[in-house]
Protein backbone atom coordinates (compact mmCIF):
# COMPACT_ATOMS: atom_id res chain seq x y z
CA UNK A 1 0.00 0.00 0.00
CA UNK A 2 1.37 3.71 -0.84
CA UNK A 3 2.02 6.41 1.81
CA UNK A 4 -0.76 8.26 0.62
CA UNK A 5 -3.71 5.62 0.58
CA UNK A 6 -2.49 4.20 4.06
CA UNK A 7 -2.90 7.34 5.36
CA UNK A 8 -6.40 8.02 3.90
CA UNK A 9 -7.14 4.24 5.07
CA UNK A 10 -6.35 5.25 8.78
CA UNK A 11 -8.98 7.94 8.21
CA UNK A 12 -11.42 5.98 7.29
CA UNK A 13 -10.91 3.53 9.97
CA UNK A 14 -11.13 6.23 12.41
CA UNK A 15 -14.42 7.67 10.90
CA UNK A 16 -15.83 4.05 10.88
CA UNK A 17 -14.42 3.24 13.80
CA UNK A 18 -12.42 0.40 12.84
CA UNK A 19 -9.59 -0.77 15.86
CA UNK A 20 -7.82 -3.32 14.47
CA UNK A 21 -7.95 -6.91 12.74
CA UNK A 22 -9.77 -8.46 15.68
CA UNK A 23 -12.33 -5.75 16.10
CA UNK A 24 -15.84 -6.85 15.29
CA UNK A 25 -16.68 -3.63 14.39
CA UNK A 26 -18.20 -2.33 11.65
CA UNK A 27 -19.34 -5.63 10.18
CA UNK A 28 -18.53 -5.05 6.63
CA UNK A 29 -14.58 -4.41 7.47
CA UNK A 30 -14.40 -7.69 9.34
CA UNK A 31 -11.37 -9.12 9.19
CA UNK A 32 -9.73 -5.83 7.64
CA UNK A 33 -6.84 -4.26 9.67
CA UNK A 34 -7.61 -1.02 11.91
CA UNK A 35 -5.99 1.95 12.89
CA UNK A 36 -4.00 -0.01 14.92
CA UNK A 37 -2.25 -2.30 12.54
CA UNK A 38 -2.03 0.32 9.90
CA UNK A 39 -0.38 3.32 11.98
CA UNK A 40 2.24 0.68 13.01
CA UNK A 41 2.77 -0.52 9.37
CA UNK A 42 2.43 3.28 7.99
CA UNK A 43 5.19 4.48 10.85
CA UNK A 44 7.32 1.83 9.65
CA UNK A 45 7.76 3.00 6.21
CA UNK A 46 8.20 6.76 7.37
CA UNK A 47 5.13 8.03 6.94
CA UNK A 48 4.87 11.63 8.30
CA UNK A 49 3.24 11.26 12.31
CA UNK A 50 1.35 15.02 11.47
CA UNK A 51 -0.37 13.74 8.10
CA UNK A 52 -1.33 10.50 10.07
CA UNK A 53 -2.97 13.29 13.03
CA UNK A 54 -4.48 14.80 10.38
CA UNK A 55 -6.31 11.96 8.08
CA UNK A 56 -7.41 11.31 12.34
CA UNK A 57 -8.49 14.33 12.84
CA UNK A 58 -10.41 14.63 9.36
CA UNK A 59 -12.33 10.84 10.15
CA UNK A 60 -13.11 12.22 13.50
CA UNK A 61 -15.03 15.14 11.73
CA UNK A 62 -16.55 12.88 9.66
CA UNK A 63 -17.84 10.67 12.56
CA UNK A 64 -18.70 13.99 14.13
CA UNK A 65 -20.55 15.01 11.62
CA UNK A 66 -23.02 12.27 11.24
CA UNK A 67 -23.38 12.32 15.40
CA UNK A 68 -24.47 15.84 14.55
CA UNK A 69 -27.30 15.02 11.76
CA UNK A 70 -27.91 11.97 13.71
CA UNK A 71 -27.31 9.32 11.31
CA UNK A 72 -24.25 8.22 13.48
CA UNK A 73 -24.65 7.62 17.90
CA UNK A 74 -22.90 7.36 21.25
CA UNK A 75 -21.52 3.95 20.37
CA UNK A 76 -19.94 4.59 16.70
CA UNK A 77 -18.89 7.94 18.23
CA UNK A 78 -17.06 5.77 20.99
CA UNK A 79 -15.46 2.81 18.51
CA UNK A 80 -14.17 5.93 16.41
CA UNK A 81 -12.63 7.63 19.78
CA UNK A 82 -11.27 4.08 20.29
CA UNK A 83 -9.93 3.80 16.99
CA UNK A 84 -7.87 7.36 17.38
CA UNK A 85 -6.73 6.62 20.37
CA UNK A 86 -5.05 2.87 19.10
CA UNK A 87 -3.40 5.98 16.65
CA UNK A 88 -2.19 7.58 19.26
CA UNK A 89 -0.69 5.12 21.39
CA UNK A 90 1.64 4.79 18.64
CA UNK A 91 2.15 8.59 18.08
CA UNK A 92 2.81 9.03 21.71
CA UNK A 93 6.84 9.04 20.98
CA UNK A 94 6.16 12.04 18.30
CA UNK A 95 3.98 13.58 20.90
CA UNK A 96 6.79 13.48 23.94
CA UNK A 97 9.58 14.45 21.31
CA UNK A 98 7.41 17.69 20.06
CA UNK A 99 6.91 16.28 16.53
CA UNK A 100 3.32 16.53 16.70
CA UNK A 101 1.29 18.36 19.36
CA UNK A 102 -2.28 17.78 20.58
CA UNK A 103 -4.52 20.96 20.12
CA UNK A 104 -4.09 21.39 23.86
CA UNK A 105 -5.15 20.51 27.39
CA UNK A 106 -8.71 19.61 28.46
CA UNK A 107 -9.02 19.53 32.48
CA UNK A 108 -11.87 17.34 33.03
CA UNK A 109 -14.07 16.80 36.27
CA UNK A 110 -17.09 15.86 38.06
CA UNK A 111 -17.90 18.69 40.70
CA UNK A 112 -17.83 18.51 43.85
CA UNK A 113 -20.78 16.15 45.54
CA UNK A 114 -21.39 13.96 42.73
CA UNK A 115 -20.07 10.88 41.88
CA UNK A 116 -21.24 10.76 38.78
CA UNK A 117 -18.73 9.76 36.27
CA UNK A 118 -19.87 7.79 32.81
CA UNK A 119 -21.07 11.02 30.84
CA UNK A 120 -17.66 12.53 32.03
CA UNK A 121 -15.60 9.42 31.29
CA UNK A 122 -17.03 9.92 27.49
CA UNK A 123 -16.56 13.07 27.09
CA UNK A 124 -12.69 12.30 28.09
CA UNK A 125 -12.59 10.00 25.84
CA UNK A 126 -13.86 11.59 22.79
CA UNK A 127 -11.88 14.77 23.32
CA UNK A 128 -8.97 12.86 23.24
CA UNK A 129 -9.96 11.21 20.54
CA UNK A 130 -10.29 14.73 18.88
CA UNK A 131 -6.45 15.46 19.30
CA UNK A 132 -6.77 16.68 22.62
CA UNK A 133 -4.47 16.12 25.74
CA UNK A 134 -6.96 15.42 28.69
CA UNK A 135 -6.40 15.56 32.12
CA UNK A 136 -8.99 13.64 34.19
CA UNK A 137 -9.04 15.25 37.13
CA UNK A 138 -12.12 12.58 38.64
CA UNK A 139 -15.10 12.70 40.87
CA UNK A 140 -16.09 14.67 43.45
CA UNK A 141 -13.69 17.83 42.62
CA UNK A 142 -13.17 20.75 44.82
CA UNK A 143 -13.06 23.81 43.52
CA UNK A 144 -9.13 23.96 44.85
CA UNK A 145 -8.42 20.99 42.59
CA UNK A 146 -9.96 22.96 39.50
CA UNK A 147 -7.76 25.81 40.85
CA UNK A 148 -4.18 24.06 41.24
CA UNK A 149 -4.45 22.34 38.15
CA UNK A 150 -5.47 25.20 36.55
CA UNK A 151 -2.01 26.84 37.68
CA UNK A 152 -0.31 23.78 36.72
CA UNK A 153 -1.75 24.21 33.11
CA UNK A 154 -2.14 27.33 31.73
CA UNK A 155 -4.27 28.29 28.81
CA UNK A 156 -6.22 24.89 29.42
CA UNK A 157 -10.18 24.96 28.90
CA UNK A 158 -11.98 23.33 31.61
CA UNK A 159 -14.97 21.23 31.88
CA UNK A 160 -16.95 20.35 34.48
CA UNK A 161 -19.81 17.76 34.76
CA UNK A 162 -22.37 17.19 37.34
CA UNK A 163 -25.70 14.84 37.16
CA UNK A 164 -27.76 16.56 40.02
CA UNK A 165 -29.25 19.90 40.40
CA UNK A 166 -27.67 19.65 44.24
CA UNK A 167 -24.45 19.39 43.07
CA UNK A 168 -25.10 22.01 39.75
CA UNK A 169 -24.82 24.67 42.35
CA UNK A 170 -20.96 23.41 43.38
CA UNK A 171 -20.72 23.40 39.86
CA UNK A 172 -21.95 27.18 39.72
CA UNK A 173 -19.67 28.54 42.23
CA UNK A 174 -16.94 26.36 40.45
CA UNK A 175 -17.42 28.00 37.64
CA UNK A 176 -17.68 31.38 39.41
CA UNK A 177 -14.06 30.74 41.42
CA UNK A 178 -12.22 29.80 38.40
CA UNK A 179 -13.39 33.24 36.88
CA UNK A 180 -12.84 34.88 39.65
CA UNK A 181 -9.17 33.77 39.43
CA UNK A 182 -8.62 32.85 35.59
CA UNK A 183 -11.13 35.07 33.65
CA UNK A 184 -9.61 34.32 30.71
CA UNK A 185 -9.73 30.60 31.28
CA UNK A 186 -12.08 28.85 29.65
CA UNK A 187 -15.44 27.14 30.82
CA UNK A 188 -17.77 24.58 29.54
CA UNK A 189 -20.15 22.71 31.51
CA UNK A 190 -22.33 19.35 31.21
CA UNK A 191 -24.74 16.72 32.58
CA UNK A 192 -28.40 15.71 32.55
CA UNK A 193 -30.03 18.87 34.99
CA UNK A 194 -27.72 21.70 32.57
CA UNK A 195 -29.47 23.57 30.33
CA UNK A 196 -27.84 26.39 28.15
CA UNK A 197 -29.49 28.63 30.36
CA UNK A 198 -28.55 27.22 33.84
CA UNK A 199 -24.87 27.34 31.81
CA UNK A 200 -25.47 30.98 30.96
CA UNK A 201 -26.49 31.59 34.54
CA UNK A 202 -23.90 30.53 35.91
CA UNK A 203 -20.92 32.00 33.84
CA UNK A 204 -19.63 29.72 32.07
CA UNK A 205 -18.78 30.46 28.25
CA UNK A 206 -20.24 26.94 26.84
CA UNK A 207 -22.72 24.24 26.89
CA UNK A 208 -22.93 20.80 25.91
CA UNK A 209 -25.23 18.27 26.38
CA UNK A 210 -23.30 15.23 24.70
CA UNK A 211 -19.49 14.39 23.88
CA UNK A 212 -19.48 15.98 20.20
CA UNK A 213 -20.67 19.17 21.48
CA UNK A 214 -17.39 19.49 23.67
CA UNK A 215 -15.30 18.64 20.59
CA UNK A 216 -17.22 21.24 18.40
CA UNK A 217 -16.85 23.75 21.60
CA UNK A 218 -13.21 23.09 21.77
CA UNK A 219 -11.49 23.11 18.12
CA UNK A 220 -14.30 26.51 17.78
CA UNK A 221 -12.11 27.78 20.84
CA UNK A 222 -9.00 27.13 18.87
CA UNK A 223 -10.17 28.93 15.57
CA UNK A 224 -11.24 31.51 17.72
CA UNK A 225 -8.02 31.90 19.28
CA UNK B 1 -48.40 -9.12 36.79
CA UNK B 2 -48.33 -13.02 37.00
CA UNK B 3 -48.06 -13.61 40.59
CA UNK B 4 -48.33 -11.60 43.99
CA UNK B 5 -44.85 -10.87 45.09
CA UNK B 6 -43.60 -11.56 48.49
CA UNK B 7 -43.54 -9.13 51.16
CA UNK B 8 -41.78 -8.72 54.45
CA UNK B 9 -43.18 -6.65 57.42
CA UNK B 10 -40.49 -4.74 58.70
CA UNK B 11 -42.38 -2.45 60.87
CA UNK B 12 -43.90 0.91 61.11
CA UNK B 13 -46.23 0.29 58.07
CA UNK B 14 -43.19 -0.55 56.04
CA UNK B 15 -42.75 -3.51 53.91
CA UNK B 16 -39.70 -4.96 52.26
CA UNK B 17 -40.55 -6.75 48.79
CA UNK B 18 -38.60 -9.42 47.01
CA UNK B 19 -38.13 -8.91 43.22
CA UNK B 20 -36.39 -11.48 41.54
CA UNK B 21 -34.90 -11.16 38.14
CA UNK B 22 -37.86 -13.35 36.43
CA UNK B 23 -40.33 -10.74 38.13
CA UNK B 24 -39.05 -7.82 35.91
CA UNK B 25 -39.26 -6.97 32.04
CA UNK B 26 -35.69 -5.43 30.50
CA UNK B 27 -36.94 -4.83 27.11
CA UNK B 28 -33.83 -4.96 24.79
CA UNK B 29 -35.90 -1.97 22.33
CA UNK B 30 -35.66 0.43 25.34
CA UNK B 31 -31.73 -0.08 25.89
CA UNK B 32 -31.93 0.32 22.22
CA UNK B 33 -33.44 3.91 22.10
CA UNK B 34 -31.32 4.86 25.15
CA UNK B 35 -28.40 4.50 23.10
CA UNK B 36 -29.97 6.74 20.61
CA UNK B 37 -31.31 3.91 17.81
CA UNK B 38 -34.15 3.34 16.44
CA UNK B 39 -36.31 -0.01 17.77
CA UNK B 40 -34.44 -3.39 16.18
CA UNK B 41 -32.02 -0.93 14.14
CA UNK B 42 -28.95 -1.41 16.78
CA UNK B 43 -25.98 -2.67 14.43
CA UNK B 44 -23.65 -5.62 15.36
CA UNK B 45 -22.14 -6.00 17.68
CA UNK B 46 -23.55 -3.37 19.95
CA UNK B 47 -26.87 -5.56 19.60
CA UNK B 48 -24.67 -8.53 20.68
CA UNK B 49 -23.20 -6.56 23.73
CA UNK B 50 -26.58 -5.10 24.91
CA UNK B 51 -27.85 -9.06 25.22
CA UNK B 52 -24.64 -9.81 26.67
CA UNK B 53 -24.86 -6.40 29.19
CA UNK B 54 -28.29 -8.24 30.18
CA UNK B 55 -27.40 -11.90 30.51
CA UNK B 56 -25.01 -10.64 32.67
CA UNK B 57 -26.85 -8.39 34.57
CA UNK B 58 -29.67 -11.62 35.56
CA UNK B 59 -26.28 -13.19 37.06
CA UNK B 60 -24.93 -10.31 39.12
CA UNK B 61 -27.39 -7.29 40.14
CA UNK B 62 -29.39 -7.83 43.79
CA UNK B 63 -32.68 -6.33 43.73
CA UNK B 64 -33.42 -4.86 47.24
CA UNK B 65 -37.20 -3.32 47.22
CA UNK B 66 -39.68 -2.29 49.54
CA UNK B 67 -41.85 0.75 50.40
CA UNK B 68 -44.25 2.43 53.35
CA UNK B 69 -47.90 3.27 53.44
CA UNK B 70 -47.51 6.96 54.78
CA UNK B 71 -50.38 9.21 56.06
CA UNK B 72 -50.74 12.27 53.85
CA UNK B 73 -52.14 15.66 55.22
CA UNK B 74 -55.46 16.54 54.23
CA UNK B 75 -56.43 17.50 50.90
CA UNK B 76 -55.24 20.91 50.61
CA UNK B 77 -55.99 23.21 47.70
CA UNK B 78 -52.52 24.61 48.04
CA UNK B 79 -50.63 23.14 45.15
CA UNK B 80 -47.33 23.96 46.13
CA UNK B 81 -46.84 21.12 48.22
CA UNK B 82 -47.61 18.12 50.29
CA UNK B 83 -47.00 17.27 54.05
CA UNK B 84 -46.43 13.19 54.30
CA UNK B 85 -46.27 11.59 57.64
CA UNK B 86 -46.30 15.33 58.77
CA UNK B 87 -43.36 16.08 56.48
CA UNK B 88 -43.42 18.85 54.12
CA UNK B 89 -42.64 17.97 50.71
CA UNK B 90 -42.33 21.10 48.49
CA UNK B 91 -43.78 20.33 45.36
CA UNK B 92 -44.59 21.33 41.65
CA UNK B 93 -48.25 21.57 40.36
CA UNK B 94 -47.37 18.89 38.26
CA UNK B 95 -46.85 16.02 40.97
CA UNK B 96 -49.24 18.00 43.79
CA UNK B 97 -52.01 17.99 41.23
CA UNK B 98 -51.95 14.34 40.51
CA UNK B 99 -51.48 13.46 44.26
CA UNK B 100 -53.72 15.68 46.03
CA UNK B 101 -56.84 13.02 46.03
CA UNK B 102 -54.74 10.31 47.62
CA UNK B 103 -55.34 8.61 51.05
CA UNK B 104 -52.20 7.53 51.76
CA UNK B 105 -48.47 7.83 49.87
CA UNK B 106 -46.27 4.66 49.08
CA UNK B 107 -42.65 5.97 50.13
CA UNK B 108 -40.19 3.74 47.85
CA UNK B 109 -37.06 2.96 47.17
CA UNK B 110 -34.98 -0.39 45.23
CA UNK B 111 -31.65 -0.75 44.52
CA UNK B 112 -30.18 -3.37 41.94
CA UNK B 113 -26.80 -2.92 43.72
CA UNK B 114 -23.76 -1.85 42.66
CA UNK B 115 -22.16 -4.81 40.57
CA UNK B 116 -23.46 -3.56 37.20
CA UNK B 117 -22.14 -0.41 37.70
CA UNK B 118 -18.94 -1.21 38.86
CA UNK B 119 -18.53 -3.79 35.84
CA UNK B 120 -19.37 -0.57 33.62
CA UNK B 121 -16.61 1.09 35.51
CA UNK B 122 -14.21 -1.43 34.99
CA UNK B 123 -14.76 -2.06 31.22
CA UNK B 124 -14.42 1.84 30.76
CA UNK B 125 -11.03 1.67 32.53
CA UNK B 126 -10.08 -1.47 30.02
CA UNK B 127 -10.43 0.75 27.02
CA UNK B 128 -13.50 -0.94 26.35
CA UNK B 129 -15.67 2.35 25.68
CA UNK B 130 -18.79 0.75 23.94
CA UNK B 131 -19.11 -2.01 26.64
CA UNK B 132 -18.60 0.15 29.64
CA UNK B 133 -21.94 2.63 27.83
CA UNK B 134 -23.90 0.03 26.60
CA UNK B 135 -23.95 -2.42 30.84
CA UNK B 136 -24.39 1.34 31.69
CA UNK B 137 -27.54 1.96 30.00
CA UNK B 138 -28.86 -1.40 30.52
CA UNK B 139 -27.83 -0.93 34.33
CA UNK B 140 -30.42 2.23 34.03
CA UNK B 141 -32.97 0.07 32.42
CA UNK B 142 -32.64 -2.79 35.06
CA UNK B 143 -33.48 -0.30 37.73
CA UNK B 144 -36.36 1.25 36.19
CA UNK B 145 -37.96 -2.06 35.51
CA UNK B 146 -37.62 -3.34 38.96
CA UNK B 147 -39.56 0.21 39.85
CA UNK B 148 -42.20 -0.72 37.29
CA UNK B 149 -42.26 -4.12 38.80
CA UNK B 150 -42.64 -2.56 42.40
CA UNK B 151 -45.21 0.02 41.17
CA UNK B 152 -47.13 -2.64 40.00
CA UNK B 153 -47.02 -4.70 43.18
CA UNK B 154 -48.04 -1.90 45.11
CA UNK B 155 -50.88 -1.25 42.61
CA UNK B 156 -52.24 -4.84 42.61
CA UNK B 157 -51.47 -4.75 46.60
CA UNK B 158 -54.04 -1.69 46.65
CA UNK B 159 -56.68 -2.86 43.93
CA UNK B 160 -58.06 -5.60 46.87
CA UNK B 161 -58.83 -2.69 48.97
CA UNK B 162 -60.56 -1.15 46.12
CA UNK B 163 -57.54 1.52 46.29
CA UNK B 164 -55.84 2.61 42.99
CA UNK B 165 -52.52 4.53 42.79
CA UNK B 166 -50.94 7.30 40.80
CA UNK B 167 -47.72 7.63 38.64
CA UNK B 168 -44.80 7.87 40.79
CA UNK B 169 -42.42 10.62 41.07
CA UNK B 170 -38.94 10.91 42.26
CA UNK B 171 -36.83 13.90 43.71
CA UNK B 172 -34.53 15.47 41.12
CA UNK B 173 -37.90 15.07 38.56
CA UNK B 174 -40.90 17.24 37.71
CA UNK B 175 -39.33 20.33 39.71
CA UNK B 176 -39.06 18.11 42.70
CA UNK B 177 -35.74 19.57 44.31
CA UNK B 178 -33.92 16.56 44.79
CA UNK B 179 -32.30 17.91 47.74
CA UNK B 180 -35.90 16.92 49.61
CA UNK B 181 -34.52 13.20 48.87
CA UNK B 182 -33.49 13.91 52.61
CA UNK B 183 -36.80 13.93 53.96
CA UNK B 184 -37.93 11.30 51.95
CA UNK B 185 -35.26 8.91 53.49
CA UNK B 186 -36.33 10.17 56.70
CA UNK B 187 -39.06 8.56 56.77
CA UNK B 188 -37.87 4.84 55.96
CA UNK B 189 -35.71 2.61 58.32
CA UNK B 190 -32.11 4.04 58.13
CA UNK B 191 -30.10 1.74 55.27
CA UNK B 192 -33.69 0.84 54.05
CA UNK B 193 -32.68 -1.83 51.06
CA UNK B 194 -28.95 -0.66 51.61
CA UNK B 195 -29.38 2.54 50.15
CA UNK B 196 -27.32 5.52 51.50
CA UNK B 197 -27.37 9.02 50.71
CA UNK B 198 -24.61 11.27 50.14
CA UNK B 199 -25.05 15.07 51.72
CA UNK B 200 -26.09 16.10 47.90
CA UNK B 201 -28.07 13.66 48.07
CA UNK B 202 -27.01 10.93 45.61
CA UNK B 203 -28.34 7.65 46.47
CA UNK B 204 -25.18 4.59 46.59
CA UNK B 205 -25.60 2.76 44.72
CA UNK B 206 -26.01 4.77 41.89
CA UNK B 207 -28.47 2.71 40.08
CA UNK B 208 -31.38 3.21 42.46
CA UNK B 209 -34.37 4.63 42.43
CA UNK B 210 -37.00 6.36 45.00
CA UNK B 211 -40.31 8.21 45.08
CA UNK B 212 -43.86 8.61 46.10
CA UNK B 213 -47.30 7.01 44.40
CA UNK B 214 -50.09 8.19 45.67
CA UNK B 215 -52.76 5.65 46.99
CA UNK B 216 -56.49 6.36 47.51
CA UNK B 217 -59.99 5.62 45.93
CA UNK B 218 -60.26 8.48 43.38
CA UNK B 219 -56.73 9.02 42.38
CA UNK B 220 -55.93 8.21 38.99
CA UNK B 221 -52.92 7.24 36.95
CA UNK B 222 -51.94 9.75 33.72
CA UNK B 223 -51.00 7.51 31.09
CA UNK B 224 -48.36 10.58 29.78
CA UNK B 225 -47.55 12.95 32.40
CA UNK B 226 -44.55 14.63 30.84
CA UNK B 227 -46.09 17.04 28.84
CA UNK B 228 -47.28 19.29 31.28
CA UNK B 229 -43.83 19.89 32.52
CA UNK B 230 -41.37 22.27 30.80
CA UNK B 231 -37.79 20.81 31.28
CA UNK B 232 -37.63 18.75 27.89
CA UNK B 233 -33.99 17.73 28.65
CA UNK B 234 -34.91 15.31 31.44
CA UNK B 235 -33.97 11.53 31.85
CA UNK B 236 -37.66 10.57 33.28
CA UNK B 237 -39.13 11.93 30.42
CA UNK B 238 -36.86 10.48 28.01
CA UNK B 239 -37.77 6.58 29.78
CA UNK B 240 -41.24 7.71 29.87
CA UNK B 241 -40.71 8.20 26.28
CA UNK B 242 -39.23 5.08 25.76
CA UNK B 243 -41.92 3.11 27.28
CA UNK B 244 -44.27 5.20 25.10
CA UNK B 245 -42.32 3.85 21.89
CA UNK B 246 -42.20 0.27 22.88
CA UNK B 247 -45.59 -0.82 23.98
Amino acid sequence: METQELIEKIGLCVARGKVNIASPFPKDMLGQEGTDELTRRALEIECPPDKILLACNDGMQVIGSKFGRGEAFVPELLMSAKAMNAVMAHLKPFFKAGTVKTKGKFLLGTVMGDLHDIGKNLVSMVVEGNGWEVIDLGVDCKTQKFIDKIKENPGCIVGLSALLTTTMANMAKTVEEIKAQFPETKVIVGGAPLSIGAAIKMGADGYSPNPQGAVEYLNNCLIAS
Amino acid sequence: MKKFLQENYVGGNTFGVVINYSDITVKEEEIELLLGYPPYHTPDPFKELIREAIEESKRIIEIKAGYKIADVASKQEDLTGLTIAEKYFDLQKIVTGVLKKSDSIAVFSLTIGDALEAKSKELLKKGDLVAGYIYDAVASITAEACADTLHEHIKAKMLRKNQKVTNRYSPGYCNWNVIEQHILFSLLPKNFCGITLTDSALMSPIKSISGIIGIGENVKYLEYSCNECNIKDCTYRTINYLKKKTN
